[in-house]
C-alpha cells in the first residue's frame, strides 16, 4: 500500500513537472456581459477578467476555450476542458453530474423582457429561453409557453421578431438591451430569483482544481477583486462580497 | 482609422467594422470549411472503396462488414454519428495512451460522469498550444466526415460496379486478364460513369454538411454568421442591431456559388469520363 | 502463320465426351470436337442446343463438369471441388484463353476504349508485348477489316458491322492458335452482316483454325471444313459440309435445316 502511494505520488510529481497548471477554461462566449468574443476576436467580459484573476491567484496557467453552450457540460466531464466558467448558475440538476465551486456572482435575479406596448402576461405568454437554462426550466414549470433556443441572441430576436411575447434570461444580461433600446424594449413585472449564484463548473473526481480554485475565489471576494469586476461589468450593481 | 470606431460614420465604420479581426476570423472559417472537403474527399473515397471491395470480397466476414457498415451508416442518422464518433474516437485514443503511458496509474478512468486520464494521455497535451487542440478537432472531425461519406461512397461505387456490363468483364477475361487486370483495365475506368451521378450528389450533399462541424466543436462559416450577426449592445465596439440576415446571406451566395462550381466540374468530368459510353453501351448518355 | 496443313501434329481443340449441366439441367451431354489447324468447325443447332455453351466450355469461360478438354496436346488440368470440378491452374487458363481469341454475338468491344486501344489492349496489357509494334499491327488489322478510318474513335460511334469487325481485328491481333465466333452475325441488321461473312470467308480462305456457331447456313456452308448439329446437348449428325448440307441422314436436321430457309 505504501509502495503504491509513493509509486502513484512520484508519477503525480513527474505528471505535475510537465503538464500539470495548465488549465483549459471552457466559456460560451455569447453572454455578454458575463462572456462574449469583442470585435477583436477574443474573449472578453467580466468571467475572462475574473477567470485570468483566479488563475493568476492560485498559479494557475489558464487557456480559454469556446463552447457553444448545449454540450458544455459533457465536454468538461468527457475532458475536453477543464473547468466551465460561463455565466453558470449552481443547480441541484448541474450538481448530480458535475461540481461547483463557490460562487462569484450572487443570484441574479431574472427578468422578463418584452417589446413596449405589448401586454404581457407572463404566466400563460409565449416565453423564450436559452436551452439548458434554469430561465428555461422555469419558464416550463410556470405555465407558459416555452420556446427554446440555443443562443441568448435568438432569444432576443425572438422578442424583436414577435415570435415570443417575452424573453426570460438573467438581469445583467439583458439590461443592457433595454438601456440601449431607446423606449423598444422593457421589462415586465418584477426580477424573479431563480436558482443559486454562479459559479465554476469542474469535474466531480476533481476535487484538487476544486480547492485551488476555491481557495482563489475566497481570496478574491476577501480582497474586493469580485466586487470590483462585478462593478465594472454590471452597471448599477453593488459588489455584494 | 478604426480606432475610434465610435467617431466612424457610413461607409467607413463599415470598413473598419468589417476588418476587425473578429471578422478575419469568420473569412478564415471559409478557409476552414474548403480545407474540410478537400482533405475529406481522399479519405471519403477511399473508405467509399474499401466498403464497396469488402462488399464484393469472397471472404464472408469481409463481406458482412461490408454490409454493415453500409446499412449501419445508412440507417443511422448522421447527427448522431458526427456526435457519437469524435468522441468515441477521442476517448478512444486517449484511454489506449492512459493504457500505455501511465500503466502504473491506479485511478479508474471512468469515475461516476466523468471520463479521466493521466495528464500524459491527453490528447492533445493540457499544455499544447490551442493550435493543437484544434487540429486535432479537425482530424477528429475529418474521420467522422469520412466514416459517414464514405459509407454513402461505398454504396455508390458498389452499385457502380454492379452496374457495368458482364460481358465488358467477360470478355476482359477471355483474353487472358486476371482478375487484378480485369478490374483495373476494365472495371474501374467504366465504373466512373454510373458513379459520377451518385458521387457528385454526394459531394453536394458534404457541402451542405459542412455546418455540422460545428457540433464537433469547430468555428465554421455559419457559428461566426450568427455570432457576428446577433445583435451587438455596447459592450461591443461596433455595436449593432440584429443582422443575422446579411450574413446568412452571404452564406447563401457562398454554397449557392460552391455546389453551382462544382455542378460545373462534375458535368465536365462527366462528359470526358463518359466519352464513347453512350446510352446503347451503357445506358448513361455521352 | 496458318499454312494449310491439316494433319500434323496434336489437334489444336480437342474436346472428349465433354458435360455441362445449370444445377440439375444437363445441357451438354458428352460431346466431342475436333480442330486441327486450319479446320473451321461449325457448330449448328436451335436455340437451346447447347451450342453457345459449347463453345464458351472451350476458352473455360463455363466449367463443364466432366470430359476432357486438350488444347495443343496439354490438357486442361482440374481439381475437385464439392459440387464439381474447377480448373486448378489460373496461368494455364489464361495461357489457353490467350490461344483461343473470342469474337462475341455482342460485339462487347470496351466501351471507354476507342477502336485501336481496344485492338492493342490484351497484347499489350496480357502479352506484355511493345506497345508501339502492337499498334503497328493493329493498324493494320484495321485495314485488313476494312475499318481503318475509324482506329480513334469509340465503339458506340460505329454501326454493328464495323464493331464486329473491329472485334474480330482485336481476336486477330493476339495472333491466336484458334479463334471462337460466338454467333458472330446474330446481332446485326442484313445490310452490315455481309460485311462480317465477307471477313470470316476471308479468314477461313486463309487457313485459320475456328470454331464458329452460327445460325447462318449459308455461311456455314461456305466456310465449314466440318459440320456439327447439335440437338439437346448432343451431337446429332456431322461431317463435312457436303455431306451434312447435301446428303443429310438425320430427320432433325432435315426439320432444322428446312425450318431456317
Amino acid at each position: 500500500m505504501k509502495k503504491l502511494i509513493i509509486a502513484a505520488a512520484v508519477s503525480a510529481l513527474a505528471a505535475g513537472a510537465a503538464f500539470a497548471d495548465t488549465v483549459r477554461l471552457g466559456t460560451e462566449g455569447a453572454y455578454p456581459p458575463y462572456n462574449f468574443v469583442n470585435d477583436a476576436g477574443e474573449i472578453d467580459g467580466f468571467e475572462r477578467e475574473l477567470g485570468d484573476a483566479i488563475c493568476a491567484s492560485a498559479g494557475l496557467e489558464c487557456t480559454w476555450v469556446k463552447n457553444d453552450w448545449d454540450s458544455i457540460i459533457p465536454n468538461l466531464v468527457s475532458g475536453n476542458y477543464d473547468a466551465i466558467i460561463a455565466g453558470m448558475s449552481i443547480t441541484d440538476e448541474r450538481d448530480e453530474v458535475i461540481d461547483f465551486t463557490s460562487e462569484y456572482f450572487p443570484a441574479d435575479p431574472s427578468g422578463y423582457m418584452a417589446m413596449a406596448g405589448s401586454s404581457v402576461d407572463v404566466s400563460s405568454a409565449v416565453i423564450a429561453a436559452q436551452v439548458n437554462t434554469i430561465q428555461a426550466a422555469h419558464v416550463a414549470s410556470s405555465g407558459a409557453t416555452l420556446v427554446e433556443f440555443a443562443t441568448p441572441d435568438e432569444t432576443i430576436a425572438a422578442v424583436k421578431n414577435g415570435e415570443a411575447d417575452a424573453v426570460l434570461a438573467d438581469r445583467g444580461y439583458l439590461d443592457k438591451f433595454v438601456a440601449e433600446s431607446g423606449g423598444e424594449l422593457i421589462f415586465v413585472g418584477d426580477g424573479i430569483i431563480i436558482g443559486g449564484g454562479v459559479g465554476m463548473g469542474v469535474r466531480e473526481s476533481d476535487s484538487e482544481l476544486k480547492g485551488k480554485l476555491n481557495d482563489a475565489i475566497a481570496a478574491l471576494k476577501a480582497d474586493g477583486t469580485v466586487n470590483k469586476l462585478i462593478e465594472k461589468w454590471f452597471e448599477g450593481m453593488t459588489g455584494p462580497y | 482609422m478604426c480606432s475610434d470606431p465610435s467617431s466612424l460614420e457610413g461607409f467607413q465604420w463599415l470598413l473598419c467594422y468589417l476588418t476587425t479581426a473578429k471578422h478575419m476570423q469568420f473569412y478564415g472559417s471559409f478557409g476552414i470549411v474548403m480545407l474540410l472537403l478537400v482533405v475529406t474527399v481522399p479519405f471519403i473515397m477511399v473508405f467509399g472503396f474499401l466498403g464497396a471491395l469488402a462488399r464484393r470480397s469472397g471472404f464472408a466476414p469481409f463481406r458482412w462488414f461490408g454490409l454493415g457498415y453500409t446499412s449501419m451508416v445508412r440507417g443511422v442518422p448522421d447527427i448522431a454519428f458526427f456526435l457519437f464518433v469524435p468522441i468515441a474516437l477521442d476517448q478512444f485514443v486517449e484511454f489506449s495512451r492512459h493504457k500505455i503511458k501511465c500503466s502504473d496509474s491506479t485511478e479508474p478512468i471512468y469515475q461516476g460522469n466523468d471520463f479521466v486520464v493521466c495528464a500524459a494521455a491527453k490528447m492533445p497535451l493540457g499544455s499544447a498550444p490551442q493550435f493543437f487542440h484544434e487540429a486535432w478537432g479537425f482530424t477528429l472531425a475529418v474521420v467522422a466526415f469520412a466514416i459517414v461519406f464514405g459509407a454513402f461512397a461505398a454504396n455508390t461505387i458498389h452499385g457502380a460496379l454492379m452496374a457495368v456490363p458482364k460481358g465488358q468483364l467477360e470478355t476482359a477475361r477471355a483474353y487472358g486478364m486476371n482478375d487484378r487486370q480485369t478490374f483495373w483495365r476494365v472495371h474501374m475506368p467504366q465504373m466512373w460513369v454510373y458513379a459520377l451521378p451518385g458521387l457528385s450528389n454526394l459531394w453536394q450533399i458534404l457541402i451542405k454538411a459542412t455546418p455540422l462541424l460545428f457540433l464537433l466543436g469547430i468555428e465554421e462559416i455559419v457559428y461566426w454568421a450568427r455570432e457576428l450577426g446577433g445583435a451587438k449592445t455596447g459592450f461591443f465596439t461596433y455595436p449593432h442591431p440584429d443582422w443575422r440576415m446579411w450574413y446568412f446571406m452571404a452564406l447563401l451566395f457562398f454554397y449557392v456559388f460552391l455546389t453551382w462550381a462544382s455542378q460545373k466540374a462534375f458535368i465536365w468530368l462527366e462528359i470526358k469520363l463518359a466519352r464513347g459510353m453512350t446510352s446503347r453501351t451503357t445506358g448513361v448518355r455521352a | 502463320m496458318p499454312d494449310g496443313n491439316k494433319d500434323t501434329g496434336n489437334p489444336v481443340i480437342q474436346l472428349r465426351d465433354i458435360h455441362k449441366a445449370y444445377g440439375d439441367i444437363e445441357v451438354i451431354k458428352g460431346v466431342d470436337l475436333t480442330a486441327h489447324r486450319g479446320d473451321v468447325v461449325v457448330l449448328i443447332g436451335s436455340s437451346g442446343s447447347g451450342k453457345s455453351t459449347l463453345l464458351r466450355c472451350i476458352n473455360l469461360l463455363e466449367t463443364s463438369q466432366a470430359g476432357e478438354i486438350t488444347i495443343h496436346g496439354e490438357d486442361v488440368s482440374w481439381k475437385n471441388k464439392a459440387g464439381g470440378r474447377v480448373t486448378s491452374d489460373p496461368d494455364q487458363v489464361r495461357r489457353f484463353r490467350t490461344e483461343l481469341s473470342m469474337v462475341f454475338q455482342q460485339f462487347n468491344l470496351w466501351a471507354h476504349l476507342t477502336i485501336l486501344e481496344n485492338v492493342i489492349e490484351a497484347p499489350v496489357t496480357v502479352l506484355g508485348k511493345n506497345r508501339d509494334e502492337v499498334e503497328e499491327s493493329g493498324r493494320a488489322l484495321l485495314s485488313k477489316v476494312g475499318i481503318a478510318d475509324q482506329a480513334d474513335k469509340y465503339p458506340s460511334q460505329l454501326s454493328g458491322g464495323q464493331q464486329q469487325r473491329a472485334a474480330i481485328a482485336r481476336a486477330l491481333c493476339m495472333e491466336p492458335q484458334a479463334m471462337l465466333f460466338d454467333e458472330p452475325t446474330s446481332a446485326l441488321d442484313p445490310e452490315t452482316e455481309a460485311e462480317v461473312v465477307q471477313v470470316i470467308q476471308t479468314l477461313a480462305a486463309e487457313g485459320r483454325t475456328m470454331v464458329l456457331v452460327t445460325h447462318d447456313m449459308k455461311m456455314a456452308r461456305d466456310v465449314a471444313s466440318h459440320v456439327i448439329f447439335l440437338h439437346q446437348g448432343k451431337i446429332e449428325e456431322e461431317g463435312p459440309p457436303s455431306e451434312v448440307f447435301g446428303n443429310t441422314k438425320s430427320e432433325r436436321l432435315k426439320q432444322f435445316l428446312s425450318s431456317t430457309h
